[in-house]
């Protein structure tokens, strides 16, 4: 059905015109209102952070919005189907990127997840993500995971450029994509018992990982860490003075002119891991609940355009960006309240970081392209 | 339930069947909206699951927020929430002829961000050749510094390279540019005499903690303004100098001594020898860092006697021109005090008692005086609580409280045993003495002074400074006598209380206290040397120090000579 539809229109149905909105009637403002607040607030923290030079942090940020909304624009005018024609390319590329920064890459933090481009230095593990939402949302829509073949066929197109992610190593980011496999292939009507097979095998894997030592003692450590934060490792140190600084905060923060454990040194990477400690240190529980419905919002915005979505590709693709946003933050911000490991991902359109704000930027020009080819009276009475 | 069977079913049939990929892709299309259906129910699930996850943060939050927030608060609190220290510049402490005793100067801390600097050889080498001469630092030091390691072997975010540069130099630091090098500007503290006046100017440390001195009691009003002393340097240095070489003539442990104007209590110089230089505080030995003046009490011996005599004067129980026969001992309770030397019993003045520091003299006249009174007198002249002066750690010193007076007490308090006083104490009362009889509170910076209160009558302090005078003139303070001036002044010679055995032991405090001109007193200086070996007494070992200072002053400060410089020649 959907490979039908795919070949036959590039162009919105009309449904029911609103007057003066035309082919824009699907445009969400809400959602982008919502990632245009959450990218304020990701500026306005990196410009309060205890980073030496925050206004040019600052500035960087910003000029990565306009860059992501360039990218943005043409991707939510272009019909999203069209991406369905691309997706060897797409895997290609991701692929081709991953490999080039294990070739090339250039190590920040003992990770090797960078490419110097010019002044720039690029994260391609960011931008593989979408890619490979888009890749695995085309091949499960023509493939629906409900047999050993097409599961264990889906689960090796997204391990491979996991295991290239998590030898980097970046084992976040390596999480995001199983994370993003899980609820794809769930969504995508994968069956329940190979999902249960597939958590066996996982658990055992670890297992047998820790009993032959080839986990490093430092990932062990950097898993556990959040545990025994009186523990004085330099992470259950970052975990410890996150929890202390946004604890501190109250619940009206300490102020915009205060000052703060981040602008003091004491909270570690308070512009891009600790974002959230950071803005929490400042504005309080208030400012969190802010950052938190924001958040909330925009997920619900993105998994209602897959309940409107005119295909099952669209479909996917929202349940693939949204659990890319969600797990994200929960990690993230579950990682500042002391209650997830250190993984060092960052908080989707807040942390600084222009690899990740402009693919996050990206993934949502191309939900809006989904909902403003979505099906008319539709979007009215599943709205979630 | 099952309907999802079914749906199972109908699969399974149809992949049972279908071989061809045609029939495939026919069942597919039939299945597919089964799996939409099932996509859909998934869909919220997911939503569920979002929920729950969102719920789950809000309440963490909460808990740490709102329900710890406030321990949590403290904690931060407690991480010296101040700003680092050296980030504002803090008032210069001036001294009164205008000679900055301690600054603050611009100084450039070289910060690395290990993980930024592409080649940390060739850095370091450039560094090396830009900050090495200055710093002593060699170019591997600052090669591991710019390579500092976590102790997951990462590179830093953070390495302090070199600190307090002088922005000059941390200009050409910054004219390499290289990346990952940042100048951090800051301001250092100095002390141009480092070792002048070291207790009482005090230190700034590090996160800009004040230690002792001026720094410590006037840290806030640093914070905001310079702080401009009555302590001048040119007599400050003159003090230490006579201190050090009383100290070194008579192998004596230590020296301290103070230079006051007796109108108002400021202080003119104040030293404690041996001393030690801020600019290397942490090295100096904590004993040397004491402002022993005003922290070390001791007993002053015969120095008391002229508040005795002072009392008994204002009590009207002495006249000036009374005569006493004083034997060299008397009895008093259980115990026998004698005279520094044997005499037939002799017929004395008060007057001749003080100059020839007789202690049986001294005791008859407190006899006359009464326990109470003489304690009453005691207390007026400010013993046994602090002066109030401007500067922390001031010591009471101890007089025994009246109830705990025993029999013997009226035969060695007034000869300045049984009681401790505060060189600072001493000075002050002298001073009360000097002023026609109305007390002054000493203080350092400019601005302290405050009213004082009369404790003797004008006349009785007047009388006071004749005898006094004779003392230097004809008693046993004549190596304190200034050509051009007439001096008043007082010996002493303590025996110091062993402290292992409790009791006197073999050790002596020399000192000498005295102010001039003496008609119409200006400048005031006590000189006290702590176990002197050459000699025990007062008028050899701290007399000498005393006239250096005391002429020094007068003539600094162009004091009018009040007699002939012949006259005193004649007498000598």
């Amino acid at each position: 059905m959907s490979i039908t539809r795919s070949t036959t229109t590039t162009t919105p149905q009309a449904g029911v015109k609103l007057p003066g909105r035309g082919r824009f009637r699907g445009l969400d403002p809400v959602l982008i209102a919502a990632a245009l607040a959450l990218t304020g607030f990701g500026i306005f923290a990196v410009y309060t952070s205890g980073v030496e030079n925050g206004p040019y942090y600052a500035t960087n940020q910003a000029a990565g919005l306009v860059a992501g909304v360039a990218l943005a624009v043409p991707l939510a005018l272009m019909d999203y189907r069209r991406l369905k024609g691309f997706a060897e390319w797409l895997f290609g590329a991701a692929i081709a990127m991953l490999l080039a920064v294990a070739f090339f890459g250039t190590t920040i933090n003992g990770a090797k997840s960078w490419i110097e481009l010019g002044p720039f230095q690029v994260q391609p593990s960011e931008f593989a993500k979408l890619l490979m939402i888009v890749v695995l949302a085309k091949y499960l829509s023509d493939n629906p995971p409900d047999s050993w073949g097409t599961f264990l066929k889906a689960l090796g197109i997204m391990m491979l450029p996991t295991l290239l992610v998590f030898t980097q190593p970046d084992l976040g980011t390596a999480l995001v994509f199983g994370a993003v496999f899980v609820a794809m292939v769930f969504v995508g009507g994968a069956r329940l018992w190979h999902l249960g097979t597939l958590f066996g095998a996982g658990i055992a894997a670890f297992v047998v990982a820790l009993k032959f030592n080839i986990l490093h003692e430092y990932q062990i450590q950097r898993l556990t860490a959040f545990l025994q934060p009186e523990l004085s490792t330099d992470l259950s140190y970052q975990v410890l003075q996150s929890k202390i600084a946004v604890g501190s905060g109250g619940l009206l923060g300490k102020g915009l002119e205060a000052n703060t454990l981040a602008n003091l040194g004491f909270l570690p990477e308070d512009h891009t891991d600790f974002i959230f400690s950071n803005l929490a240190e400042r504005t309080g529980f208030v400012g969190s609940m802010i950052v938190l419905a924001l958040f909330f919002i925009l997920i619900w915005r993105i998994l209602r355009i897959g309940t409107v979505a005119r295909d099952k590709f669209g479909v996917l693709v929202a349940v693939g960006v949204s659990t890319m946003f969600v797990f994200q933050v929960f990690v993230n911000i579950g990682m500042a309240l002391g209650m997830m490991p250190v993984t060092g991902l960052p908080l989707p359109l807040v942390s600084y970081g222009r690899s990740s704000l402009i693919m996050s930027v990206m993934s949502i020009g191309l939900l809006l392209s989904i909902a403003m080819r979505s099906k008319a009276g539709g979007a009215r009475h599943s709205d979630l | 339930m099952s309907r999802k069977r079914a749906e199972r079913r109908r699969r399974s049939v149809v992949y049972l069947a279908g071989r061809r990929p045609a029939a495939r892709r026919r069942a597919r299309l039939r299945a597919a909206p089964a799996s939409r259906q099932t996509g859909r129910r998934r869909l919220f699930t997911v939503v569920a699951a979002v929920l729950i996850v969102g719920l789950v943060l809000v309440g963490r939050a909460f808990q740490l927020s709102v329900v710890d927030g406030e321990r949590l608060q403290a904690f931060a609190a407690s991480q010296n929430p101040e700003p680092a220290a050296g980030t504002e510049r803090r008032g210069t402490i001036w001294s009164a002829d205008g000679r900055p005793l301690a600054m603050s100067v611009d100084a450039v801390s070289v910060i690395a961000t290990p993980y930024q600097i592409p080649e940390p050889e060739r850095a370091a080498r450039q560094l090396a050749r830009v900050i090495g001469p200055a710093t002593g630092l060699r170019e591997d030091e600052i090669l591991q510094r710019l390579t500092a390691r976590d102790d997951r072997g990462r590179l830093r975010g953070y390495s302090v390279v070199a600190e307090d540069l002088d922005p000059a130099l941390a200009g050409r630091v910054q004219e390499l540019l290289i990346p990952g090098i940042t100048l951090e500007p800051g301001y250092r503290r100095v002390y141009p005499d480092g070792d002048l006046a070291s207790q009482l100017v005090g230190y700034l440390g590090d996160y800009g903690r004040a230690y002792g001195g001026v720094e410590a009691r006037y840290d806030e009003r640093l914070r905001r303004e310079d702080v401009r002393l009555t302590l001048n340097a040119a007599v400050q240095q003159e003090l230490e100098s006579s201190l050090e070489r009383a100290m070194e003539e008579y192998e004596a442990r230590s020296a301290l001594g103070i230079v006051m104007r007796v109108e108002n209590g400021e202080i003119v110089a104040l030293a404690n020898v041996p001393d030690y230089d801020n600019n290397e505080f942490s090295a100096a030995d904590p004993a040397l860092q004491r402002n022993r003046v005003l922290t070390d009490p001791y007993e002053p011996g015969s120095t008391f006697k002229a508040f005795v005599l002072a009392a008994a004067l204002e009590a009207n129980v002495v006249r000036e021109d009374d005569v006493f026969l004083v034997p060299d001992r008397i009895e008093v309770a259980d115990r026998v005090v004698h005279d520094s030397e044997p005499h037939d019993p002799e017929r004395m003045t008060p007057g001749e008692i003080l100059q020839r520091s007789s202690n049986v003299g001294t005791i008859q006249i407190a006899q006359r005086l009464g326990e109470e009174l003489l304690y009453d007198y005691i207390t007026r002249f400010g013993f046994g609580s602090p002066t109030g002066v401007d500067l922390w750690g001031e010591d009471a010193g101890n007089v025994p409280p009246l109830e705990e007076w025993s029999g013997s007490s009226i035969g060695n308090i007034p000869i300045g045993q049984g009681l401790t006083v505060t060189p600072l104490q001493l000075a002050a009362g002298y001073a009360a003495i000097a002023n026609g009889g109305v007390s002054v509170t000493p203080h350092v910076a400019e601005g302290g002074a405050a009213p004082g209160e009369r404790v003797i009558s004008e006349e009785t302090s007047a009388i006071l400074r004749g005898m006094l005078q004779d003392v230097v003139e004809a008693g046993t303070g004549h190596r304190a006598r200034i050509p051009g001036y007439s001096v008043a002044g007082k010996t002493g010679t303590a025996q110091k209380v062993d402290p292992e055995l409790g009791t006197y032991g073999d050790e002596y405090v020399s000192s000498f206290v005295g102010f001039a001109p003496a008609s119409d007193p200006e400048y005031l200086t006590l000189i006290v040397v702590d176990e002197p070996q050459r000699s025990i007494w007062g008028e050899r070992v701290a007399a000498p120090a005393f006239q250096r200072v005391m002429s020094y002053t007068l003539r600094y400060f162009n004091v009018v000579p009040d007699r002939e410089p012949e006259a005193v020649q004649e007498v000598d």
